[in-house]
């Protein structure tokens, strides 16, 4: 179905200790497209994208096994800098999560640690990424300003912000909106819209309508198995897995 | 049933207690602490005010410490404390800050824990048997690295002293390091930064008030020990020369106290000025742990994200 993939899942396990989180997974994902996953709580569906950027090593007890092209690469060849894939790969989280920083600060910090720029060349990014994320408008006059003092919606704008600093190409989001009240919502989710131009986003959501409404391409997971997965149209109007119908339809989840 | 706000102090305390015997006799169990501390405060006020009176600042700043000619000059005991107590302190936070960093952040999480009890038990060793380790062995060692005649020096019950308080450091400042929320470490390890430039530029800014914290009361553990120092420090009533010199023994005040109160005739002023020593160190030490204690307190660590 995905010819030009980005990405490419290839029988992908995962285990947290005896727990089977993942279990076969394989699917591609279209460069420059908007592609969601969901599914209901505990299916997996953090797990599938946290093994993206390879941030499931982190936790105690995570083993995996399968493979994740991204650019035809392996990222779980042991020859990859992990370092460099999670610039590649930027990950927004569930909860905003800004550093107890000033909003300049927050989006410099990845420029700085990669020494991709100095001076001025910071100034820049923070602008570019700020404009990008829709958030420069709202934070040009007060850079110096604490995170913090940002509402919620804000700061999750802060957070993309972040992740595009670095030149992503791929950014991952964790059910960017669960957090965020009706309005931001709308904001955050016109702007997936917009970065799907110029970068691969893929976004976890158990909002059924949310994935309707910003992804190019839905997959449904369920217990740690991907169950259907085309284009968001055909998911929701012409589910072919049993599975699928009753999800759509609000039956469990 | 009996609404049970004290918001109205302790009158209201007092008419709740009447009605209840057994939270009386809790109350009474609780206050035991409180009242012994103020009577003991009182108690060293009293004793050191003759001191006080007479020798004024001389207690303080008076060079010369000689029982004999009746000279009670606390100044080389206070400065021997401080000595010994700073060479502990640079010793050790360097290597507890660095060992805890490792400890929560580099060490797999199987050798966390043991690795930790095992840091504990230093806090469980009784302190006479760091001195006698420090007279036995440590002090001969030093003797023959530096050809010195006698080890006991402000050195030696420095090098002591910095092991005694590694647990309380190591703890302490653990404690703020694992109490940096996961959050900001997803965030930066995400980003692609390392390990290291994690620690550095997102768990150290957010650690450092609790760090301090483990310093001072480091600090308030170290000036207050007496066995293993004054079996150890040298026991010279006499500020080195050169005054930074750590190879040169020095006479503590805890020491000087353990040491000389027994034959100090009470009442004499030799007696009161060793309590008023003694008041000197209480409130350095008070001092330093309310700091501690402040800090440690408004730590901005867990400061959550509004919605």
């Amino acid at each position: 179905m995905v010819n030009d993939a980005k990405v490419d899942i290839r029988n992908l396990n995962v285990w947290f200790g005896d727990n089977h989180v993942l279990k076969d997974v394989s699917f591609k994902i279209r460069e420059k497209a908007v592609t969601a996953i969901m599914g209901p709580s505990g299916c997996g569906k953090t797990t599938l994208i946290r093994a993206i950027n390879r941030m499931n090593e982190l936790i105690c007890g995570c083993r995996t096994s399968g493979e994740v092209y991204i650019n035809g690469h392996n990222i779980y060849d042991g020859n990859i800098n992990v370092y460099e894939l999670r610039r590649k790969v930027g990950m927004v989280f569930q909860k905003p999560n800004p550093f107890p920083k000033s909003i300049y600060e927050n989006v410099a910090f990845g420029p700085r640690i990669h020494k991709m720029a100095n001076g001025r060349e910071i100034d820049e990014i923070v602008e570019r990424s700020l404009r990008e994320a829709a958030l420069w408008d709202e934070v040009k006059d007060r850079l110096q300003d604490s995170a913090f003092n940002l509402s919620g919606g804000q700061q999750q704008r802060l957070c993309i912000a972040r992740a595009l600093a670095v030149k992503p190409e791929i950014i991952l989001m964790d059910e960017p909106c669960s957090a965020l009240d009706p309005a931001a919502t709308t904001k955050i989710e016109a702007l997936i819209r917009r970065l799907s131009k110029r970068y691969t986003v893929i976004i976890v959501t158990h909002n059924l309508q949310q994935a309707a409404r910003v992804s190019d391409f839905t997959a449904f997971l369920y217990e740690g198995r991907l169950i259907e997965y085309s284009d968001t149209k055909s998911v929701f109007e012409n589910p072919r897995s049993e599975l699928t119908k009753n999800y759509i339809a609000g039956k469990f989840g | 049933m009996e609404t049970r706000s004290f918001k109205k102090g302790l009158p209201k305390l007092f008419m709740h207690l009447r009605s209840q015997p057994i939270e009386f006799v809790l109350f009474l169990c609780a206050s035991f602490s409180v009242v012994i501390l103020l009577l003991m405060l009182l108690f060293v006020v009293m004793e050191g005010s003759l001191a006080f009176t007479r020798l004024g600042t001389q207690l303080i700043l008076g060079q010369m410490w000689k029982t004999n000619s009746d000279l009670y000059g606390g100044f080389p005991l206070i400065y021997g404390s401080l000595m010994v107590v700073s060479g502990a302190l640079l010793i050790s936070i360097p290597l507890g800050i660095c060992t805890s960093i490792f400890i929560a952040e580099i060490l797999p999480f199987q050798l966390r824990d043991p690795i930790k009890s095992v840091i504990e038990l230093l806090a469980s060793i009784p302190s006479v048997i760091y001195g006698f380790i420090g007279v036995t062995f440590l002090a001969p060692l030093i003797a023959s690295i530096f050809g010195l005649q006698s080890g006991a020096t402000a050195f030696t019950a420095s090098l002591i002293l910095a092991i005694m308080v590694l647990p309380t450091i190591v703890g302490v400042s653990g404690e703020t390091i694992s109490a940096v929320p996961i959050e900001y470490k997803e965030a930066a390890l995400a980003l692609g930064a390392s390990k290291w430039q994690t620690i550095r530029n997102v768990i150290l800014p957010l650690s450092k008030s609790g760090m301090l914290a483990s310093v001072m009361l480091g600090f308030g553990r170290a000036i207050g020990e007496t066995v293993a120092v004054l079996m150890v420090a040298g026991n010279v009533a006499m500020v080195p020369t050169p005054p930074w010199n750590y190879l040169a023994p020095v006479y503590p005040v805890t020491a000087v106290i353990a040491m000389q109160m027994g034959e100090a005739a009470v009442g004499s002023l030799e007696y009161s000025a060793l309590f008023g020593l003694g008041l000197i160190l209480f409130i350095i030490t008070f001092a330093v742990n309310t700091i501690a204690d402040v800090i440690v307190r408004r730590r901005p660590v867990g400061r959550s994200v509004q919605l």
